[in-house]
């Protein structure tokens, strides 16, 4: 059994911290481990106790909405799950996800599988770094191509790209986007 | 992992340049290598008891050897990137490569008249292998299918494989450092002639 000072501890870390894993505790299991301890005559105990059950049940039922909201429409999980399928390179799903073609603007964090992290990049940009330029991957350069012709600008394909084969990237076609990159040019 | 069953292991260590397409990318990205000179000469120089201890992990005993070990360890570890860059420096595997072939005969040990080649190993094991752990996913798939036919005459797109299974087709190889801490790529092998499809 925890003693009355890891209660004491869990209470406050599931009152204060709303993003802990202890917030999510649900109330039969929380009655359970701190039943024994209403009899008790730790009055500090008993206060917070008695904070906690008072709002469990309106806590529960946002923390439900909260989950829901963030699985449904957050964009910041769509574009690290993006981030993560490019630095593992597949294309399958890469294509899937950028259905929704504003996650091309959308930068993220992601740690690669030599360990490295990157932190607030673009999918575009962490494909030109991995230096994955096959050509399956097409499918971001696709994306681009479609948003520069709704934007009004020609983005032609590089010589090399014409060529087929192994594409070069033509990193023009994401300084565009990105104009911030233009003193770190990476060619292929 | 059998790697002592080969008597000779770097026969094909130039081909590892041409599965990540090495000198081509090496003359565009115009990265600096860093310089391996002095953890290649103190292999050379130091005693067969010491490389041991270092090929067999031992890496508590304290030696000088096991000590630039733990610095080269530490400088080539993951790192954080916070601006835009290349994420591997494939100038480091070029160099590396070439400088292990220049210094290949001076690997050899030689004990109760016979050859040792307990350096050779450590240096491809340790040195080119914990290099190789940076290298990106693509390169890695690049290398489970075997496609220095994709990298220099592109007849067919990569198939994307991420299966690394070891000459006795038993296991999977835990090849990213992400899986794999103290083990695995860079510890107990590097991607020469002793993993294959």
């Amino acid at each position: 059994m925890p003693t009355s000072d890891q209660i004491k501890t869990l209470l406050l870390i599931k009152r204060y911290c709303k993003n802990s894993i202890f917030s999510k505790v649900p109330k039969p299991i929380l009655q359970q481990l701190i039943g024994q301890y209403h009899k008790s005559s730790d009055e500090e105990l008993k206060a917070i106790a008695q904070l906690s059950f008072d709002n469990a049940d309106d806590k529960n039922n946002n923390e439900i909405e909260r989950q829901k909201s963030i699985f449904d429409n957050n964009p910041d999980l769509e574009i690290s799950i993006l981030l993560h399928y490019v630095a593992f390179g597949n294309p399958t799903k890469v294509g899937e996800l950028l259905k929704n073609s504003e996650l091309l603007f959308k930068t993220g964090d992601v740690m690669l599988p030599s360990g490295d992290i990157v932190k607030c990049v673009a999918p575009y940009e962490l494909l030109l770094g991995c230096g994955d330029s096959y050509e399956d991957m097409h499918t971001i350069d696709l994306q681009i191509n479609i948003l520069g012709k709704r934007l009004g600008i020609d983005i032609r394909p590089s010589k090399a790209q014409e060529a087929g084969g192994r594409r070069a990237i033509g990193c023009y076609q994401y300084l565009i986007f990105f104009p911030k990159y233009l003193s770190e040019t990476v060619y292929f | 992992m059998k790697f002592y069953e080969y008597q000779e292991v770097g026969n094909d260590i130039y081909k590892i340049l041409s599965f990540v397409g090495c000198p081509k990318r090496c003359g565009s990205f115009n990265q600096k290598p860093d310089d391996f000179q002095g953890i290649i000469n103190l292999i050379v120089k130091s005693s067969l008891k010491d490389v041991q201890i270092a090929l067999n992990k031992n890496f508590d005993r304290n030696t000088k050897l096991n000590s630039a070990l733990k610095k080269f360890r530490q400088y080539f570890a993951p790192k954080v990137f916070t601006s835009p860059a290349i994420y591997f420096n494939y100038n480091n595997l070029y160099t590396l490569v070439q400088l292990i072939g220049d210094r290949w005969n001076d690997l050899i040990v030689k004990k109760d008249n016979e050859k040792c080649y307990d350096k050779r190993f450590l240096v491809c094991q340790q040195i080119l292998g914990f290099v190789m752990r940076g290298l990106q996913w693509c390169d890695l798939q690049n290398y489970a299918e075997d496609l220095s036919d994709v990298v220099k005459y592109n007849p067919r797109p990569i198939a994307r494989l991420n299966n690394f299974i070891n000459e006795d087709k038993q296991d999977c190889i835990p090849i990213s450092a992400i899986e794999a801490p103290l083990t695995g790529l860079g510890f107990d092998f590097w991607l020469g002639n002793t993993v294959k499809k």
